[in-house]
């Protein structure tokens, strides 16, 4: 089939069916770099997310993947103009949000939500927990009073705690509680699409599970679109419809789960498969990893080219001068390498 | 909350007792006793007379007797008489003290009021021109010592302008109650004492709401669609308000006990210039006096701290 570019084949998409609730068109987030005593002066960027194009189609999760550092925060969070972006769209449900100012914008947010990473940071610790996950029921006017404390009971029982936690604070609850409380804040404007933001990253590995499967069966109940942050692939795997893998501000390759496990086509992408164990010792003592030799470059001042030309054994000269375009191989497979496969 | 009260004040007693302790052994085992003093240089003072001058002030007592008797007193508030005015201090302190309290509460008002909004528009808007003023203000606030700028105040305002008095508290042969009177002689002690806590209390206040505002749960504020204005004051400066709280913890006996520096700049007839005096001039009685005062006061400080910080967190309250 003939390779289309990204651009033509999400406008189609979203042209078509309207299946798609979030469509990212070159998403760009740069941090400034300052220096100077009294006069700051900018001396450059810190490029966190550099042009990125992604959709994520209602209903599904699409998994980010990468290392530390990569970026994949800053895109969840620019996403839902936590950030403002440098430049670049984003679309939510055909509503530009890039554009959208003050009260708009805050209307916007009943419809999308975050669920953060460390559950001991994200919860203000001077809030009972009734306040933390009534306070958005009441600013989106969805319900005041003795109704809205029904309305917080009522998510305490659907995440999985007591009803009567309502009048306890953050500290006096798990880590794994917590992240419950931090799931029902969320979900208590009823959003169309929730950021995960490496929610289980910060957690006990036997509370891990309890989330995971919170997360799916909520998915499930109130059809929720997740956008799932990770950096850990067995777990990406286990929940995402789709994944996405970034390198260093970049989505290097796009596809749907099982295609990208089959065949990943970045060699980015086959080196971090390589790493993930299996869990079988036959299958496993024949394993064969791919080792990166190097650390990640600085997102200040990324390589030419192909930003992984520096680690890629791959590599040849005109990866280090051309910038490869992310190019649909085959049918919702994309990547972004002049030489795949 | 009233468990919480009430073990704190139970607490305090034995810190108390310390305080009383440490003030009793100042008097005691400072050079010269009250009767060498009062007979010193003199010609024909017989050893029964001093014998009798002893057993008047009960220093022919054991030194736990006399400290159980002292504690005796101060526990109806008699803290003896000046040896250099042959007043009670009592008296002397009752009369020192407003003036101290009107000159401290004035000044602490201001550096809270200029000092924390300062600090939060600075954190508001970092890296900013008025950031910059802020934090370049915040290190000289700490730097200038205040009696120098409490000279250079009097220099310029009061000997060259004529803008304001020179020293005291007020016009002699004006009335008590002329009150623009009394706050042309309040400005320059205030504004000489205020310097260091605003720039104080403005580099604290920036550096928490900075720290405060950096953390998740105010992106999860954010999140939730908050008011930009309601993420800030609702969400970040009840948690960064806390360390003020700590900051301002030990303030009760340093209002109190005045300062010594800035009423001697401005002839402030106030408790420090009083306990300044009474140092200098070996007057025990009120030194002491002052030690237990403040020292007790410092302990209903932290007190009235531990309270406030129960109230305004809730991990404190147990």
């Amino acid at each position: 089939m003939a390779a289309s570019t990204f651009q033509e084949t999400t406008s189609t998409a979203t042209a078509g069916s309207g299946r798609n609730l979030v469509v990212v068109d070159n998403l760009v987030m740069h941090f400034p770099l300052t220096q100077g005593i009294i006069f700051q002066r900018q001396v450059g960027a810190v490029r966190a997310v550099d042009g990125i194009s992604f959709f994520v189609e209602k209903g599904e999760t699409l998994g980010l993947v990468g290392e530390s550092g990569c970026g994949k925060s800053t895109t969840g969070r620019a996403l839902l103009q936590l950030y403002e972006p440098t430049g670049g769209s984003v679309r939510f449900d055909g509503t530009e949000l890039t554009t959208l100012k003050g009260e708009s914008l805050r209307k916007m947010r009943r419809r999308m939500q975050m669920i953060f990473q460390d559950p001991y940071a994200s919860l203000n610790p001077r809030m009972t927990v009734g306040d933390i996950i009534g306070e958005p029921i009441e600013v989106h006017h969805l319900a005041a009073g003795r109704k809205k404390q029904d309305r917080v009971q009522e998510l305490l029982k659907v995440v999985g705690l007591n009803p009567y936690f309502t009048n306890r604070y953050p500290h006096e609850f798990s880590g794994g509680q917590r992240q419950r409380i931090g799931v029902a804040r969320a979900l208590a404007v009823e959003p169309d699409f929730i950021v995960c933001d490496e929610p289980i990253s910060a957690l006990d590995v036997s509370i891990r599970a309890q989330i995971v499967n919170l997360l799916e069966e909520l998915q499930g109940k109130f059809n929720l679109t997740y956008l799932f942050i990770a950096h850990d692939l067995s777990v990406v795997r286990h929940i995402s419809d789709r994944v996405a893998v970034m390198y260093l501000g970049k989505i290097v390759e796009l596809a749907d789960r099982k295609e990208l496990y089959d065949h990943p086509l970045h060699p980015y992408t086959q080196a971090l498969l390589s790493a993930v164990p299996i869990p079988d010792p036959k299958i496993e003592a024949k394993r064969r990893r791919i080792i990166l030799t190097g650390d990640v470059p600085s997102p200040v001042n990324p390589p030419s080219g192909c930003r992984f030309h520096t680690r890629c054994w791959k590599a040849q000269k005109i990866c280090s001068e051309v910038d490869p375009e992310f190019i649909e191989h085959s049918a919702r497979h994309w990547a972004a390498c002049h030489f795949p496969g | 909350m009233g468990r919480f009260i009430l073990r704190r004040l139970l607490q305090g007693i034995p810190t108390l007792f310390g305080v009383t302790l440490i003030s009793f052994a100042l008097w005691r085992f400072s050079p010269g006793d009250p009767v060498s003093r009062l007979v010193f240089g003199a010609q024909n003072v017989t050893a029964e007379e001093i014998a009798a001058l002893r057993h008047f002030y009960g220093l022919d007592q054991s030194l736990p007797e006399q400290y159980l008797s002292w504690l005796g007193r101060i526990a109806h508030l008699d803290f003896g008489q000046s040896f250099l005015y042959h007043r009670p201090v009592t008296d002397m302190i009752m009369s020192a003290l407003p003036n101290t309290l009107q000159l401290a509460l004035v000044s602490l008002t201001i550096a809270l009021v200029i000092g924390i909004p300062l600090g939060v528009i600075a954190a508001r808007s970092r890296g900013s021109f008025i950031d910059q003023v802020v934090r370049v203000f915040g290190v000289a606030g700490h730097a200038i010592p205040s009696f120098w700028f409490g000279y250079l105040f009097i220099l310029v305002f009061a000997v060259q302008f004529g803008l304001f008095p020179v020293g005291g508290m007020l016009t002699i042969g004006k009335s008590e109650l002329d009150v623009a009177d009394r706050l042309r002689h309040l400005v320059g002690p205030a504004i000489a004492l205020s310097l260091a806590g605003i720039a104080n209390y403005s580099r604290l206040m920036r550096t928490e709401t900075l720290d405060i505002l950096g953390q998740d749960f105010i992106r999860a504020a954010q999140a939730k669609g908050l008011r930009p204005r309601t993420v800030l004051y609702v969400h970040a400066l009840r948690n960064a308000l806390l360390p003020i709280i700590t900051a301002l913890g030990g303030l009760l006996a340093v209002l109190v006990s005045g300062s010594l520096v800035i009423e001697q700049v401005f002839a402030w007839p106030g408790m420090g210039r009083m306990i300044y005096e009474a140092a200098v001039s070996k007057d025990y009685p009120i030194v002491m006096a002052a030690v237990f005062i403040s020292g007790f006061l410092l302990v209903i400080s932290y007190i009235a701290r531990d309270i406030a910080y129960g109230v305004a967190d809730p991990r404190v309250r147990r």
